[in-house]
C-alpha cells in the first residue's frame, strides 16, 4: 500500500504538469513563424591618408584579433605563358618571408607566437590574412605590413614551391573531379582563354622571381588595399597600430586600376568523354553565363536558389537524388563572373547510369526554360532566403568579411539593405524568361569522366551532339570526334 | 581528431571572401600566458553553460551567447561504425540519411495509406532471396510507384529551410552520429518539434532509393579515391578483432543488403535518451527553453533494455603488418600505431606530437622532409578512427617523383627514432602547447564550434567539464613523457603500413 501511495505521489504531479502544459502542435507548420527583429552591426570604416580602406568590428568576447588585407588583381591578369604567376606570387609573399626574417625564422616566430599569416592570389583578388592573440597583435601586424609591402620572395622557398606545384601537376590525373573541371573550363572558355588556362610545367618553368616582384608591384598598392578585421581591441587602438605599420606606405601615383580581360576565345559545344577507370562517372554540363551584377542579378539569385542551390529543397536535388536515387551529389546554377560568368551543373553517378543522369539533368534544365516555377516554390525561396539572411552576420568576422567582399566585388554599399526587398518583387515569369534567355541547350558543353565508352555515348546522342574523346596527362587534350555507325 | 563522414552541401560560391575569413585556417595559436588564457576562457564559459537532465535522462547542454539572434542546435547519438556488426556495416550512416526523410506527420500526404504500403514493401523485400534484389524487383518497383503518390520528397528539409535553417547537415563517425543546424532564435520551438519528432516518430521512407544514393557516396569517398581506399585497408589491417576495423560508410555488399526494417531495429536499439546529448549554443532564453525542452524532448521514452556495449578488445599487435592497394594514381602511404585514448595519461603527449611533428611550417617532419630534403610532397599526422576505444596514431605522406613510399617511410621512422632519443627543444614544446590552446580558443568563436565541443565532451566522457582535464593534461606533458611515448608506441612492431601502388598496363603493380 505504501508503495502504491509513493507511486501516486510521484505520478500525480507529473500528470498535472503534463495536463497543464500546452499540447504539442500536430504539425510544425502550426508553430507560428515569428518575425526576427534584427539589423546587422555596421562595421566602422575609415580611409587612411595613403588610401587604404579600413573596416573594423570591435568584439571583445575572446582575446583574439583576426582579419585580412585584400587587393584587386589576380590570375585573370597574368600574361599568356606565365600561368601560375598570381598563385605563386600570392603564396610566396608569406612563404618567402621578409627583409627582417628568413623564412625559417619567420615560420618559427609565428608558430611560437601561435599566430598565423597566410597569403594568396586567386583569379580576381589577392589577400593576406592574419590572426593572433590580442596581446601579440602589435608584433604580428608589423610582420603583416612587411609581408604586404616588402616581401622578399626567398629563392630557396620559391624553388621548393615550384617543385611542389610540379608534383601537384603530375597528380592531376589521379582526381576525376580535377580532370572534369579543367576539361569543362577549356571547352566553355576555349583552351587559350585566361579564364580556362591553368599552370603548366612549361609556364611554371618560365616564372622568375622578377616576374613575381613585377606582379606584386602591379597590384599591391595602398589605393588598391582594403583591410578588414574584427577583434578585442578598440577601433582606436587598431587604427593606431595600422598607422604605425601601414601609415608610411606611399601612395603610387602611377597606379592603374586592374582591369579584367575579355574571354578571348570561343566556346566549343559538344560532348567530351574522358575514358578512365573510375567507378563513378563525373558529369559537368553548362556554358557561359551573365556577368556579375547584371540587371538580372535578382532573377539569377532566385533561379539558383530554386533550381540548384537550395540545398535539399532544390529541383536538382529532389529530382536527381531523392526521387531517382541517381547521385549523391548534384548541384549547379549560374556563377556570375567579372566579364563572363558560367552556367554549370555537376554530378557523379555510377557508370551504367551516366547517360540517364545527363538526360535527366538536361530535361530539368530545359523544363526550367519553358515552365514557370510554381508560386509556392518562389514564395518559399524568398521566405527561406529572408530568414536565413541573419547568418551572414552571425559573428563579427562574418560581418566585416561580408562588407569587404561586397566592396572588392564592386557591389553597391546598400546592397544588403535592399537585397531581400528586391528579391521579393521577382515574379515567376521573370525567372522563366531569364532562364530562357540565358540557357542555350544547343550550346551545352557536356563533360563525362569515368569508365564509359565514347562510342556508346556517341550512339546515345545519335548525331544530335558531336561527341569527342579527350585525353589527359597533365591537361586535357582533344583527340577528336568519335565516329560511329548510325544506329538503326 | 576523429574521422567524421561529414556531408557537405554545395552552396553558392559567391561568398568566397566571407568564407575565406570564416574558414581561414583554424590554426590560430597562442602565446604566454597560454594556460591562463584558456583557463580564463573556460571559466567564463562555465558561467554561461547550463546542463539540464530531462525527466527521461536526456542530457541537454546549453551555452548562452546573445551576440546574434541565432543559435546552433545539435543532437549527438553515441552510435557509429564501432557499434555495427559484419553483414550490416554502414547501418548507422544509412540511418543518418533516413533521419532526413520525415516523420509520421511530415513527408506524407496520406500516412495511413503509406504505412500499409510500406509494410507491404518491406514484406516483399524480406521475401526476396536477398534484399540486394530490391532495386531490380518489379513488385518493389510497383509498390514504390504507388508510394510516390503519397510521398512528399524532402518535405522535412524543406520545412527547415523555409524557417531559415543554415548549415543543415549530419555526420556519422566511428563513435557517434550528429545532427546539426543553425536557426534564427525565433524558430526555437520549431527546432524542438523537428528534432524531437525525428527521434520519436521517424518514418524510413524512400529507403531503397536512398540506399542507391549511399552507394554513390561510397563510390565518391572510397572506391574512386586512393586516399579513401587506403584508409579502409589500413583499418582492416591494423585491427584483427575490434570493430574499429569496419568502414563507417559500410562494405558494398553489406550496404546492398540493408533493409528499412533492419535499420529500424538498429534505431530502436541506440536512439534512446541515455545514449544521446543535445547541445545548444547561441541566443537562448533559458527560462523559456527549459520547459520547452522538457515538453518536446522529455517525450522520448526511456529505454528499458540495457544498451549493447562493445566488449571486444583488440589483441596486442605482435609484429609489423603491411598491405598494398593497387590504384591508378601516384604513390602515397600511411603508417599507423596503436595508442590509447583520453583520459589515458599518455594521450596528451600524442596531442602534442601532432603539433611538433607535422602541424605548421616549423614542425619537424614538414621542415625536414618537405622543405629541406624535398623528398615528400606532403607529410601529416592524425588519429583515428575512434575516440571511444583505443585508436591509431598515424603518419601519412606522398613521396616526390623518384622516391618510393617505402624509402620515405623508413626515413620518417628514422627521424622519429632520433627524436625519441634526443627529444624536442623545450621552446618547441612550449610553442606547441600554446598553439593547441589558441586553436581551442578559436573554436569557441562560433556557436557551431561551441555546441560541438560541449556535446562531444559530454557524450564521450560523460561530463562536458572533462575538457578542463584535457587541457590540464597537455600543460603537464614533459619532454621525457614525449620521448617515452615515442619509444613505447611509435615502433615498427606496433606498426601497420599501407601504400598505394600504381597499376601498370600489364596489370603488374609498381611501387
Amino acid at each position: 500500500m505504501k508503495r502504491a501511495i509513493n507511486l501516486f505521489i510521484l505520478i500525480c504531479p507529473l500528470f498535472l504538469l503534463l495536463s497543464c502544459s500546452p499540447a504539442i502542435p500536430r504539425s510544425p507548420e502550426d508553430i507560428p513563424a515569428r518575425k526576427l527583429d534584427f539589423s546587422p552591426q555596421e562595421p566602422q570604416q575609415w580611409t587612411m591618408s595613403n588610401g587604404i580602406k579600413v573596416m573594423y568590428v570591435h568584439d571583445d568576447e575572446l582575446p583574439l584579433m583576426r582579419g585580412v588585407a585584400v587587393f584587386r588583381g589576380g590570375s585573370l591578369m597574368e600574361e599568356a605563358g606565365k600561368e601560375g604567376l598570381a598563385a605563386l606570387t600570392g603564396s610566396q609573399m608569406r612563404e618567402g618571408a621578409t627583409q627582417d626574417f628568413s623564412p625559417d625564422e619567420l615560420d618559427e616566430l609565428l608558430d611560437n607566437l601561435g599566430a598565423s599569416i597566410e597569403s594568396s592570389f586567386g583569379s580576381e583578388w589577392g589577400s593576406v590574412s592574419f590572426s593572433s592573440l590580442s596581446g601579440d597583435f602589435d608584433k604580428v601586424l608589423t610582420i603583416v605590413a612587411e609581408v604586404v609591402q616588402r616581401p622578399e620572395f626567398d629563392k630557396s622557398r620559391l624553388a621548393l614551391a615550384k617543385h611542389l606545384i610540379s608534383e601537384g601537376i603530375r597528380r592531376r590525373r589521379d582526381d576525376p573531379d580535377t580532370m572534369a573541371s579543367m576539361s569543362f573550363a577549356a571547352m566553355v572558355y576555349g583552351p587559350q582563354s585566361p579564364y580556362s588556362k591553368s599552370v603548366s610545367m612549361q609556364s611554371l618553368a618560365s616564372i622568375s622571381r622578377e616576374d613575381m616582384k613585377r606582379f606584386h608591384k602591379r597590384f599591391v598598392h595602398p589605393q588598391n588595399t582594403i583591410i578588414a578585421a574584427a577583434g578585442s581591441m578598440t577601433a582606436e587602438e587598431f587604427a593606431r597600430l595600422l598607422e604605425k605599420s601601414f601609415g608610411a606606405w606611399k601612395r603610387d601615383q602611377d597606379f592603374v586600376e586592374p582591369k579584367v580581360p575579355a574571354v578571348g576565345d570561343s566556346i566549343r559545344p559538344g560532348v567530351y568523354v574522358l575514358e578512365r577507370e573510375f567507378e563513378q562517372a563525373r558529369i559537368i554540363l553548362g556554358h557561359r553565363g551573365p556577368q556579375r551584377l547584371s540587371p538580372e542579378h535578382y532573377r539569377l539569385a532566385l533561379y539558383n536558389r530554386i533550381f540548384g542551390h537550395g540545398g535539399f529543397s532544390s529541383v536538382l536535388f529532389k529530382e536527381v537524388r531523392s526521387k531517382r536515387g541517381l547521385a549523391y551529389s548534384v548541384w549547379g546554377g549560374f556563377y556570375p563572373g567579372p566579364v563572363s560568368g558560367i552556367f554549370e551543373i555537376q554530378s557523379g553517378t555510377r557508370v551504367s547510369q551516366a547517360l540517364q543522369t545527363v538526360s535527366t539533368i538536361m530535361d530539368l534544365v530545359e523544363e526550367s526554360r519553358r515552365e514557370v516555377f510554381s508560386e509556392s516554390q518562389i514564395d518559399d525561396a524568398v521566405i527561406g532566403e529572408g530568414r536565413r539572411f541573419v547568418f551572414n552576420f552571425e559573428t563579427s568576422r562574418q560581418t566585416v568579411g561580408r562588407r569587404a567582399w561586397l566592396d572588392v566585388m564592386n557591389y553597391p554599399p546598400d546592397y544588403d539593405k535592399h537585397f531581400l526587398d528586391r528579391l521579393s518583387k521577382i515574379e515567376g515569369g521573370e525567372i522563366r524568361d531569364f532562364a530562357r534567355d540565358n540557357i542555350n541547350m544547343d550550346e551545352m558543353v557536356i563533360v563525362i569522366v569515368g569508365d564509359v565508352s565514347a562510342e556508346e555515348i556517341a550512339q546515345f546522342f545519335d548525331g544530335k551532339r558531336t561527341v569527342y574523346r579527350l585525353d589527359f596527362d597533365t591537361e586535357p587534350h582533344l583527340i577528336g570526334p568519335v565516329k560511329t555507325a548510325s544506329v538503326m | 581528431m576523429s574521422y567524421l563522414l561529414e556531408k557537405v552541401l554545395k552552396r553558392a560560391v559567391y561568398c568566397v571572401l566571407a568564407a575565406m575569413l570564416l574558414l581561414a585556417p583554424e590554426v590560430v595559436r597562442a602565446v604566454p600566458p597560454g594556460s591562463g588564457i584558456v583557463k580564463g576562457s573556460l571559466e567564463r564559459i562555465e558561467q554561461h553553460v547550463e546542463k539540464l537532465v530531462l525527466s527521461n535522462g536526456l542530457r541537454v547542454i546549453v551555452f548562452r551567447r546573445p551576440q546574434a539572434p541565432v543559435f546552433a542546435g545539435q543532437v549527438w547519438v553515441r552510435v557509429g561504425g564501432v557499434d555495427e556488426i559484419p553483414g550490416s556495416t554502414g547501418i548507422s550512416h544509412m540511418l543518418e540519411h533516413m533521419a532526413f526523410k520525415g516523420t509520421t506527420v511530415v513527408g506524407s500526404k496520406d500516412y495511413e495509406r503509406e504505412a500499409k504500403l510500406l509494410a507491404e514493401l518491406e514484406a516483399r523485400v524480406n521475401e526476396l532471396e536477398s534484399p540486394a534484389l530490391a532495386s531490380s524487383d518489379e513488385k518493389v518497383k510497383a509498390l514504390q510507384e504507388q508510394l510516390s503518390e503519397v510521398w512528399e520528397e524532402d518535405a522535412f528539409t524543406h520545412l527547415y529551410q523555409l524557417r531559415g535553417a543554415d548549415g543543415l547537415n549530419a555526420g556519422t563517425s566511428t563513435d557517434y552520429t550528429v545532427y546539426m543546424v543553425k536557426m534564427p532564435k525565433t524558430a526555437f520551438e520549431f527546432w524542438c518539434w523537428m528534432e524531437s519528432e525525428r527521434l520519436l516518430n521517424p518514418v524510413f521512407r524512400q529507403f531503397y532509393k536512398e540506399r542507391e544514393v549511399v552507394l554513390e557516396e561510397r563510390r565518391t569517398r572510397t572506391e574512386d579515391s586512393p586516399g579513401g581506399k587506403m584508409y579502409e585497408v589500413l583499418l582492416a589491417t591494423a585491427y584483427l578483432a575490434h570493430p574499429n576495423r569496419l568502414p563507417v560508410i559500410g562494405w558494398r555488399s553489406d550496404l546492398e543488403r540493408l533493409t528499412a526494417s533492419g535499420t529500424k531495429d538498429f534505431y530502436n536499439a541506440y536512439y534512446r535518451p541515455d545514449n544521446m546529448v543535445v547541445a545548444l549554443a547561441g541566443d537562448i532564453d533559458l527560462e523559456q527553453a527549459r520547459p520547452m525542452l522538457e515538453k518536446y524532448f522529455g517525450r522520448i521514452p526511456k529505454a528499458e533494455r540495457p544498451l549493447r556495449e562493445v566488449t571486444t578488445v583488440e589483441p596486442e599487435q605482435l609484429g609489423e603488418r603491411e598491405a598494398q592497394v593497387e590504384f591508378d594514381s601516384q604513390p602515397m602511404f600511411m603508417m599507423a600505431y596503436h595508442k590509447p585514448v583520453f583520459p589515458h595519461p599518455d594521450d596528451a603527449a600524442f596531442t602534442l606530437l601532432h603539433e611538433l611533428l607535422s602541424s605548421g611550417r616549423s614542425s619537424l617532419l614538414v621542415r625536414e622532409f618537405v622543405q629541406r630534403r624535398k623528398i615528400a610532397r606532403g607529410v601529416y599526422t592524425s588519429e583515428g578512427p575512434s575516440e571511444r576505444f583505443p585508436t591509431l596514431f598515424y603518419l601519412g605522406g606522398s613521396p616526390v617523383d623518384g622516391v618510393t613510399s617505402v624509402e620515405l617511410r623508413d626515413e620518417l621512422q628514422k627521424a622519429i627514432d632520433r627524436v625519441a632519443e634526443e627529444g624536442f627543444r623545450d621552446e618547441d614544446i612550449a610553442g606547441a602547447k600554446r598553439r593547441i590552446k589558441v586553436s581551442f580558443l578559436s573554436n569557441l568563436t562560433s556557436n557551431y564550434g561551441m555546441a560541438r565541443l560541449l556535446a562531444r565532451s559530454e557524450l564521450l566522457w560523460g561530463d562536458w567539464r572533462t575538457l578542463l582535464k584535457f587541457y590540464d593534461d597537455i600543460e603537464n606533458v614533459t619532454n621525457e613523457d614525449i620521448k617515452r611515448v615515442l619509444k613505447e608506441y611509435i615502433k615498427p612492431g606496433n606498426r601497420t603500413f599501407v601504400e598505394i601502388v600504381g597499376k601498370s598496363s600489364e596489370g603488374e603493380s609498381q611501387s
